[in-house]
């Protein structure tokens, strides 16, 4: 079998993340992240101490809570999250996951392709955001660490913040990846973050 | 009085008497200064007729000052940029401005169409309605529609950009007068996010052209502390030239903001307009109230408007509408009105005001300055046509005339109607208030208040008062936060501005018709809605308002009734005897002030319209010069030209090597759903016609799903990977609505099943390999998998993990050739496409099209749901009866294929079609009609569902839906095809391969 070299939904001629980058907005790809989704029969009682011991972070048990920076779990479902950059391999988490769902069926899945990652950053962050997105950004009420799924210029995403700053991180199903991309970097209209 | 601006006041008002602007109306060149509308400019240049009425072309002046205006609408600016139906109120003077009157030829002076006013006897209400039936409605239709209209709409596209943008606050206050201000001040002492939203380009309201005092200064110097106290808090947004247009669940509320006018910036400097959609925990709406005209005589001539409209042009703009003024009232508010005029330095020369015992202590005051009062009396009619000249006055009750007052400016003191349109639509209720003679706010919706004259509350002191408690969010009695409201409002009560009480607030209005008059009194001046026609209305016993509003078209158009509701109302009450709140408002829908289209969509147009998706291989297509076209909502090759082909010829080529040599497909968006778990074969047998359970690990079948009527709704090859582990492929434009419709069965209907379910179409890239060298090709690739026919037949799944990069591959075709579909991670897909072109080269691998697959399925009879199927398209139909009659348990759907409907003759079947004759054509669409059918139109036997010319048959080959097609084959038939007429023979659907033998070389 012949090297198949990935290539990214998200990335410049060179090879390289895409980047889009103005005074008051960037907007850089995430590539080569692994995810995973954990999947376990919904109502089933999980008891998720070994698991969450394994992957050094907690489940969350409700949509729009805060997730770590750098490994985050998104709740997506009833018993159903995303992992995102995580830290031990597909087939111990499998394991572990198992072993949480006390028998219950479960199962974890390989989505890293599925999902491309965008982060956006600098001033006009938010209300770039707020353009096509209805979710309060405010840092008060969406805080450091906190996520949202939602939808995002019509497109299924998750919103989560990275910083206080105003930095945000997007993560969209692959095949809307470009279209994403192509609206967050329209720069046909510069000036439409007056304000 | 300046020489260029005739009636521009010498001193007073809000303008920058050091910034003149010029600007042009109707050809004519005039000035004005910054803060100007252009309304104001007009009347200060002395232009009295702007425009003409949508009926009768009657000449038209100013009536107001805002929102409420409904005669003086203008085309603003020319070409691409031209805006039709302008208020001249709403729009700020700028340099170089043109403006244009509509609805008039030749010109707004000399009108062509005021002929019709002359015939106004033959067009009262409900002409339209009773006269253009004879002999049918289309032979005036033409005539009419070029009648109607007012501004033109300019042929060009709109250069501008719209944007949308969300925003939250914790209290949003609509309108900055008094009230509104006070609402901001006490909001933003909390501390919350507050935005206050102004439809004029400056904060402030009526303290803008009136003379007021709040905490003990000018309203003028009060509200510059205001405004810049707000300015300074973090929390508080002010937004200016926004305009509050509709109220939606949840407390949205939609506001435009003008944003960048290029036609005055000269530049492409940023969105013309920005549409908010404002989320608020609480909305403040101090709205406001429009004064009402009142119905007399010729009410309708140039120079008479609203009195409060008067007294903004004086104030605000230092404009006198006229050098003698009448006031003709029926309230209080007339005096105050009077006595900025007389302050301004403008004659006034009589109130007529129509009640019995008005406030002596106004009409003393009156006399006081040598002004007639005129009691108990009511303007009668009016004279001049282009401009009012004297004013009949009568007693009430009379119609004969008892003085004639020479005047140029009548201003009108009707009464209020509060502004409750956004307060309606956010479900609040109202009620008539006798006293002021308009609806007023009842019921307060959850999280809505309301604050200042949009109440009825006509008293500054109480204005301010209310809005300083709405701002702070005054809780409903029984909330239980009454006391920590009390504390909180106690606390700040040193900063709630206040004002001297200035009288009781009673209008004491009270309502006057001069009735038996022949000349038309106007209730709605932009429909040309009369008095007469309300009287006719009602002797056709259109007695609900809704229903004469349709009848007779008042409140209808541009300005919705602002001006005309209320008078078209409480004359009907009164014909009909009832009380005005027993028959209650018209509805207020969005918006209150008309939406410029391209806000609407904002930037969701072009490629912004709908969201596509991408292949992981679009690079790749792009490289082998696809045409790409879009698919559902994927954006997908047609076909790849090569060699200064054209589409035709690169199907031909494409469809050859695919029977010849060997091709590569693009299969990347096909849907693909694993379900796991201990019922998933239950799961699945439930929604195909097929038997799931006899499947075996490493098998895969073709499946349809239903829906509960027995219809197709889906078709895929489901695969088997493990014991409790499926793989599912939907069609490509099915994935994520027979994920969703998984789901919902999954959580409301069978919650028993033990199944999860992952939807991975985006995972996984999807290349099919097919033609004859597809194996040769594949196995050059070295993974180490059999593909023989022994270890992976036709309909066989494998999995691998080569080098970690997982592998599936599928044995199964959707061409009619040996095939596998290859699937691999996203992100590796792009270098397995490029590597299979590289190691086939020499077998002359060819990438093809969705457009070439589409040939090689229908010469294959393969059908493609959507194309080939119908609404009402079943199992049976296409000729699968069979296989859900074979069916042990339970499907969807499986109980109404035994309907009586679905089992009948002359259903439509799956057929084949094929030309009769050599070079006979086919084309989808096209209607299959018995062959000795003679003339036109001629019963359908059903259509042609899919067609093409096959390269590889050598000629046109379809499939169709024809009635009992599967028992008519060898039937001879006519293929009627706009226009053309073919014959063709009923066949079965394969015409490749019947055999199969190719599938399982």
């Amino acid at each position: 079998m012949p090297d198949l070299k990935p290539s990214f939904a998200l990335q410049g001629t060179d090879g390289r993340s895409w980047l889009f980058e103005t005074e008051r907005l960037k907007l850089q790809a995430v590539n080569d992240v692994r995810k995973l989704r954990l999947q376990v029969k919904p109502h089933a009682e999980l008891d998720p101490t070994p698991l969450e011991a394994l992957i050094g972070i907690t489940l969350p048990a409700h949509p729009r809570e805060k997730a770590d920076e750098e490994h985050p779990a998104f709740w997506l479902a009833p018993n159903d999250w995303l992992l995102v950059n995580p830290v031990t391999a597909i087939d111990n988490i499998d394991i572990a996951l198992k072993e949480a769902a006390n028998g219950a069926t479960s199962c974890v899945t390989d989505v890293s392709d599925a999902y491309s990652i965008i982060d956006i950053s600098g001033e006009d962050a938010a209300p770039k955001l707020a353009e096509g997105c209805s979710v309060d950004l405010d840092d008060r009420v969406f805080p450091s660490g906190r996520y949202a799924l939602t939808r995002l210029q019509h497109l299924s995403v998750i919103i989560h913040r990275l910083d206080g700053a105003g930095k945000f991180r997007v993560l969209v199903d692959r095949s809307m990846a470009r279209f994403l991309r192509d609206w967050l970097g329209d720069d046909n209209n510069p000036m439409s973050l007056l304000r | 009085m300046s020489l260029s601006q005739p009636f521009r006041l010498d001193s007073g008002g809000r303008i920058a008497r050091d910034r003149p602007l010029s600007f042009t109306f109707n050809g004519k060149r005039l000035s004005g200064y910054h803060g100007d509308t252009l309304a104001a400019a007009l009347l200060a240049n002395g232009v009295r007729v702007v425009g003409r009425s949508f009926k009768f072309h009657r000449p038209r002046g100013i009536l107001g000052a805002g929102a409420e205006e409904c005669n003086a609408l203008v085309t603003v600016g020319h070409g691409a940029l031209a805006e039709p139906n302008v208020r001249a109120t709403l729009q700020p003077l700028y340099d170089g401005l043109t403006a244009h009157s509509q609805n008039c030829w030749p010109s707004v002076t000399c009108d062509i169409g005021r002929s019709l006013d002359y015939l106004h006897f033959f067009w009262p209400a409900g002409f339209y309605n009773k006269t253009f039936i004879w002999p049918h409605w289309h032979w005036y239709e033409g005539f009419i529609r070029r009648l109607s209209g007012l501004g033109k709409l300019p042929s060009e596209n709109d250069p501008d950009q719209y944007i949308h943008r969300n925003i939250h606050c914790d209290v949003l206050v609509v309108g900055s007068g008094p009230a509104g201000l006070a609402a901001a001040l006490a909001a933003g002492e909390r501390a919350r996010r507050v935005i206050v939203v102004e439809q004029d380009g400056e904060l402030g309201g009526s303290l803008l052209w009136t003379d007021t005092r709040v905490d003990g200064e000018s309203g003028w110097v009060w509200l510059e502390e205001t405004v810049r106290k707000l300015k300074q808090q973090d929390n508080v947004t002010l937004l200016t030239s926004t305009t509050a247009s509709a109220w939606f669940e949840h407390n949205m509320v939609i506001a435009v903001e003008q944003v960048n006018d290029r036609r005055i910036t000269g530049e492409d400097a940023g969105p013309r307009q920005r549409l908010w959609k404002i989320h608020a925990r609480e909305i403040v709406l101090a709205t406001g109230a429009l004064e009402q005209p009142l119905v007399f005589a010729n009410n309708d001539r140039p120079g008479i408007m609203l009195a409060s409209a008067l007294q903004q042009y004086c104030g605000r703009y230092a404009v006198a509408p006229g050098t003698r003024i009448v006031i003709a009232a029926n309230n209080d508010g007339a005096y105050a009105v009077a006595d900025a005029i007389i302050n301004a330095g403008i004659d006034v020369v009589a109130v007529i005001d129509s009640r019995q015992k008005p406030a002596h202590k106004s009409v003393r005051a009156m006399h006081e300055q040598g002004i007639t009062v005129f009691q108990n009396a009511i303007a009668l009619d009016c004279s001049g046509d282009k401009g009012v000249q004297s004013v009949s006055v009568a007693k009430r009750g009379s119609l004969e005339s008892m003085a004639t007052l020479q005047c140029d400016c009548v201003a009108m003191a009707g009464g209020w109607q509060p502004a409750v349109h956004l307060f309606t639509q956010a479900r609040g209720s109202l009620r008539y208030d006798s006293n002021l003679g308009a609806f007023v706010p009842d019921a307060v919706p959850p999280h809505v208040h309301v604050a200042g004259m949009v109440t009825g509350e006509l008293r500054l002191d109480h204005a301010l008062e209310q809005g300083w408690i709405a701002g702070y969010n005054r809780p409903r009695a029984g909330s239980g936060d009454e006391s920590s409201f009390r504390r909180t409002s106690e606390a700040s009560a040193d900063n709630r501005p206040r004002a001297r009480p200035d009288g009781d607030g009673a209008l004491r209005m009270e309502r006057v018709w001069c009735e038996h008059h022949s000349a038309r009194q106007w209730i709605d001046f932009q429909h040309d809605v009369t008095l007469r026609d309300i009287d006719i209305a009602v002797a056709e016993n259109y007695t609900s308002v809704e229903h004469l509003k349709r009848y007779t078209t008042t409140g209808m158009a541009v300005d919705q009734g602002k001006t005309a509701n209320l008078n078209a109302l409480l004359a009907l009450a009164e014909r009909s005897g009832r009380d005005p709140g027993e028959l209650g408002m018209t509805t207020f829908r969005p918006f209150y002030l008309p939406v410029t289209l391209g806000a609407l969509p904002g930037r969701n147009l072009g490629d912004f319209y709908s969201a596509v998706q991408h292949s992981p291989l679009a690079d790749c297509q792009v490289q082998a010069n696809a045409l790409v076209d879009d698919y559902g909502r994927w954006r997908r090759p047609r076909v790849y030209l090569r060699n200064g082909e054209n589409e035709q010829q690169a199907i031909a080529r494409e469809a050859v090597a695919a029977r010849t040599s060997v091709v590569i497909f693009d299969g990347s968006p096909l849907g693909k759903i694993e379900v796991r778990g201990p019922d998933a074969a239950e799961f699945l047998s439930r929604l195909y016609i097929n038997n799931v359970a006899s499947l075996n690990v490493g098998r895969a079948r073709y499946g349809l799903m239903l829906n509960e009527n027995g219809i197709i709704i889906d078709d895929g090859v489901f695969a088997r990977l493990g014991e409790e582990h499926y793989l599912v492929h939907t069609t490509s434009g099915g994935a994520a609505r027979i994920y969703n419709w998984m789901e919902a069965l999954l959580q409301g209907d069978w919650p028993d099943l033990d199944v999860i379910l992952t939807p991975v179409t985006a995972q996984w890239a999807n290349i099919a390999v097919s033609g004859p060298h597809a194996r040769e090709l594949l196995g050059r690739l070295e993974t180490g998998i059999d593909l023989g026919n022994q270890a992976l037949p036709h309909m066989a799944v494998t999995c691998s993990v080569i080098e970690d990069v997982p592998v599936r591959i599928l044995r199964v075709s959707f061409t009619g050739e040996l095939c596998y579909e290859i699937n691999v991670p996203a992100d590796c897909g792009a270098a397995l496409w490029n590597c299979l072109l590289r190691l086939g080269d020499d077998l002359q691998v060819a990438p093809i099209g969705v457009e070439t697959l589409m040939v090689l399925r229908i010469e294959k009879g393969y059908l493609h749901v959507g194309s080939d199927t119908d609404g009402y398209t079943t199992p049976v139909d296409i000729g699968w009866g069979h296989v859900a009659d074979g069916k042990q348990g339970e499907f969807l759907g499986k109980r109404s294929l035994g309907r009586t409907f679905n089992l009948g003759h002359g259903r439509l079947e799956f057929v084949g079609l094929t030309p009769a004759q050599q070079g006979g054509v086919l084309r989808a669409g096209a209607h299959v009609i018995d062959a000795d059918y003679q003339g036109a139109p001629a019963p359908t036997q059903g259509y042609v569902t899919s067609a093409c010319y096959s390269p590889n048959l050598q000629r046109y080959a379809g499939l169709g839906l024809v009635r009992d097609g599967r028992s008519r084959l060898g039937e001879e038939v006519k293929v009627y095809d706009d226009g053309e007429v073919h014959a063709a023979v009923i066949s079965a659907p394969v015409a490749w391969d019947p055999e199969g033998e190719r599938l399982h070389a």
